[in-house]
């Protein structure tokens, strides 16, 4: 697993010094394309060695890589942007491709719900928040990122961490040989009626407690929503 | 068959990305904005889990999870937005940074 270990850390610096590169500063922009270089020839490695990693080239190998690729770049974007609108509207294009992902997961249900609610109503409301509210003063802070070496250093630190110890776990047991087991491995569950009438089984039958819970939550966001927003009445 | 450990180490990406932004970014619809990211990144590691699920025949708990979470995110975005608009009311902007000092 030698090689794998140096792919990681190869993978972790490369973009870490790539995003460093693109996080807002005041004025130039060679900076940024170079960051946006290196993210890029990293993803292509990273989605190569996806792609290259098991026996067959299935079609959803290349779907993965591409949806992955999609979203981790937008996502790279939006929170390198001078203007916030710009991330919202990147944010929107990560929401969508992981919501490709989920199809592909056979989570139909979840893509389209994924849609509807984020990008739908989330998204919607960000906008409009955003187009409201009044900025004066200085513009700086939009143009500068606050401690970007080390917010970048901790973040890649963690994701280091995370996929060493996903690599050293699953890579020794028999989760990457199971292709064979995954294939004859009866979807049944998924495969004769979709998703939606197994997640609305799973929903109301088993999480029933939870789904209540959920409603009084909404409930309960609403009404403080419309209650912080409302001015009182001072009587002269 | 893209195998699940795939989707969780990007579960793993977007979620640290998510944390970079809400640690370095100024903006406070910004900063909720990547907290959406790092929900999203749990999200994509719940159903990569549940796909290993299916192939044991254990269910679609991941995938129901994830729909509350859905219902935990609509309604902080919700509330934060309020409380961004409320917040518009004392000083018109948006940086935190000019919130750093109680109100005395």
């Amino acid at each position: 697993m030698q090689s794998i270990q140096s792919g990681i850390v190869a993978f972790v610096i490369l973009s870490a010094v790539g995003l460093f590169f693109m996080m807002p500063r005041g004025k130039s922009s060679l900076f940024s394309r170079i960051g946006l270089f290196a993210i890029i020839i990293t993803l292509i490695f990273a989605g190569s060695g996806v792609i290259r990693q098991s026996v067959d080239v299935g079609i959803e190998k290349v779907l993965f890589a591409l949806f992955g690729g999609i979203s981790i770049l937008s996502a790279v974007l939006m929170i390198c942007q001078k203007k916030a609108l710009y991330s919202a509207l990147y944010f929107v294009l990560t929401v969508v491709s992981v919501a490709a992902l989920f199809i592909l997961q056979d989570a139909e249900f979840l893509g389209v719900a994924l849609v509807l609610v984020y990008a739908g109503a989330i998204m919607v409301t960000y906008v409009f928040v955003l187009t409201l509210c009044k900025q004066e003063g200085n513009d700086d802070y939009e143009r500068k990122a606050s401690w970007p070496l080390m917010g970048t250093l901790m973040g890649f630190t963690l994701l280091g961490a995370f996929t060493t110890l996903l690599f050293d776990v699953t890579f020794a047991g028999s989760a990457i040989n199971s292709d064979v087991a995954v294939q004859a491995g009866a979807v049944e569950i998924v495969r004769d009626s979709g998703t939606t009438l197994k997640m609305g089984i799973e929903i109301f039958k088993e999480n029933a407690l939870a789904l209540e819970i959920a409603g009084v939550l909404l409930l309960i966001a609403a009404i403080g929503g419309i209650s912080m927003i409302k001015q009182a009445k001072v009587n002269v | 068959m893209v195998d699940y450990t795939y989707y969780i180490i990007l579960g793993a990406i977007l979620f640290c990305l998510g944390l970079i932004g809400f640690v370095s970014r100024r903006n406070m619809i910004l900063m909720f904005l990547c907290t959406e990211l790092m929900l999203q990144g749990v999200a994509v590691t719940l159903v990569g889990f549940n796909r290993h699920w299916i192939i044991l025949g254990k269910g679609l708990d991941g995938q129901a999870f994830v729909v509350f979470l859905l219902v935990v995110a609509a309604a902080e975005a919700a509330l934060a937005m309020s409380l961004v608009l409320l917040l518009q009311r004392y000083k018109p902007t948006l940086d935190v940074d000019q919130f750093s000092e109680m109100r005395g």
